[in-house]
């Protein structure tokens, strides 16, 4: 069998050949590599160390069951909390515990900080003429719909690179991308889970403390971002910190016209 | 191997081949930090038989399909607005052509590929790697590596010539 030439290297007219030139020369920049580490380091430890991050549980069917569950409960959660909302609207808001806490205006939340515990974050990996920059705030919009958030069962499956081991350890890339997916799902999915909670229990402040603990911890990630900032809303309403919460969801019923808590944020746009 | 070697050793190949496998630059930056999170965790399985670039390749693949499939349901409309969207996005290759963002341009036509052709085209034609290797890393057969290529080139070759249709390219 003969290999074909390749069209970058093919004679004739150079609209294909420069389409295929601005193709082969994609370049990660420095910047961006420098940023893109300083943001994934958190959540992989000091220096990147081999070996998963803590916590990091296996993929399989109990992950898949909990998940589900889980991201069940959420919802569940948000329906009955986003109609007693609705409800409460004549009620004043309960007595806030703690004073107010302060969160990022803009809508999405992005990170910019890494989070508690972790202040140390070292040197981004890229080589010896970059310079690194600081750590720009990014801030991009989401339009995740709810059905995003539900575990892909129904994907190719790759076989194993012959680089890996057999047994446990042999995961095919396709299922460690799942798993990896899956892992984050259910971390963001119980930390949303708690904020609600808090929420529930009339600890607003609580609930925003946690809420910032997700944003710091997933960055811009995240499937369950509509909860979140719904969650968000009310937490900021319920602590007394009402034109925000007004702004934002605004900003929400805007965003997310479609979505099933536009109509209970209602209440706080007014 | 530590990730933060893997990193600053691949991270640039990562990139590429999260853009050329169709993932705007937004999107590339998530999907990159999926990957190094997904080789992180896998890392103790991996033992270095097949080459690490065909390692983080077989991710990268996998990390953006799950992104374009998440976004195609995500974008999901009735088949009149599909159709205008369609409409739409033909012109999409000859405008940024026209305003010399070839790289754009590119992205427009391999985003009418087929997912499997795409893959082919991008291992080939971009990373110039041989229908041995691509065969290897994606594990399929040499026969069919050239049977997408071919496909794929079509799709290539057609898009291109609409560019500029007074001016047809004659391709290999």
């Amino acid at each position: 069998m003969t290999p074909p030439r390749r069209l970058i290297e093919s004679e004739g007219p150079g609209a294909a050949r420069e389409l295929l030139r601005a193709g082969a020369g994609i370049e990660l920049d420095p910047e961006r590599q420098a940023r893109l580490w300083a943001q994934l380091q958190p959540q992989v430890g000091p220096a990147g160390g081999e070996g998963p991050p803590a916590g990091a549980g296996a993929g399989g069917l109990a992950t898949k069951v909990a998940l589900v569950a889980g991201i069940g409960a959420l919802w569940v959660g948000a329906w009955i909390g986003g109609n007693s909302l609705g409800k409460r609207e004549s009620q004043p808001a309960p007595p806030v515990r703690s004073a107010p806490v302060v969160v990022a205006s803009a809508l999405p939340v992005v990170p910019e900080e890494a989070p508690q515990g972790r202040d140390q974050v070292v040197a981004p990996p890229v080589s010896a003429s970059a310079r690194v920059a600081p750590v720009p705030r990014r801030e991009k919009a989401r339009a995740e719909e709810p059905g995003a958030a539900e575990p892909e069962e129904a994907r190719e499956e790759v076989a194993a690179p012959a680089g890996s081991t057999g047994g446990e350890a042999a995961v095919s890339p396709a299922e460690a991308v799942r798993q990896e997916r899956l892992r984050l799902l259910r971390q963001e999915a119980e930390m949303t889970r708690a904020s609600r909670e808090a929420l529930r229990a009339g600890n607003g402040a609580e609930a925003l403390r946690r809420l910032e603990q997700i944003r710091v911890q997933l960055g811009g990630r995240g499937e369950l971002h509509q909860e979140r900032e719904a969650l968000l809303i009310e937490a900021l309403w319920r602590t007394g910190q009402r034109a925000e919460a007004r702004a934002r969801a605004e900003a929400f019923r805007r965003a997310f016209p479609g979505s099933p808590h536009a109509a209970n944020l209602e209440p706080f746009t007014r | 191997m530590t990730l933060e070697a893997i990193y600053r050793q691949h991270a640039s190949f990562v990139w590429k081949t999260l853009r050329q496998l169709g993932l705007d630059e937004t999107e590339a930056e998530d999907a990159m930090q999926e990957v190094f999170l997904t080789v992180h965790r896998a890392l103790p399985g991996f033992e270095g038989r097949s080459s690490m670039t065909t390692w983080l390749f077989t991710i990268c693949r996998s990390t953006a399909r799950d992104r374009r499939n998440r976004a195609y349901r995500r974008r999901e409309v009735s088949d009149e607005e599909a159709i205008e969207r369609e409409e739409d996005r033909r012109g999409d290759a000859s405008r940024a052509v026209e305003q010399g963002q070839q790289l754009r341009a590119l992205q427009e036509i391999l985003n009418r590929m087929s997912a499997e052709q795409r893959e082919v085209f991008v291992l080939f034609e971009l990373q110039a790697m041989s229908g041995e290797e691509i065969a290897e890393t994606l594990q399929i057969p040499l026969g069919t590596v050239y049977s997408r290529l071919r496909l794929a080139r079509g799709v290539f070759q057609s898009a291109v010539a609409s560019l500029n249709p007074t001016r047809p390219e004659t391709l290999p």
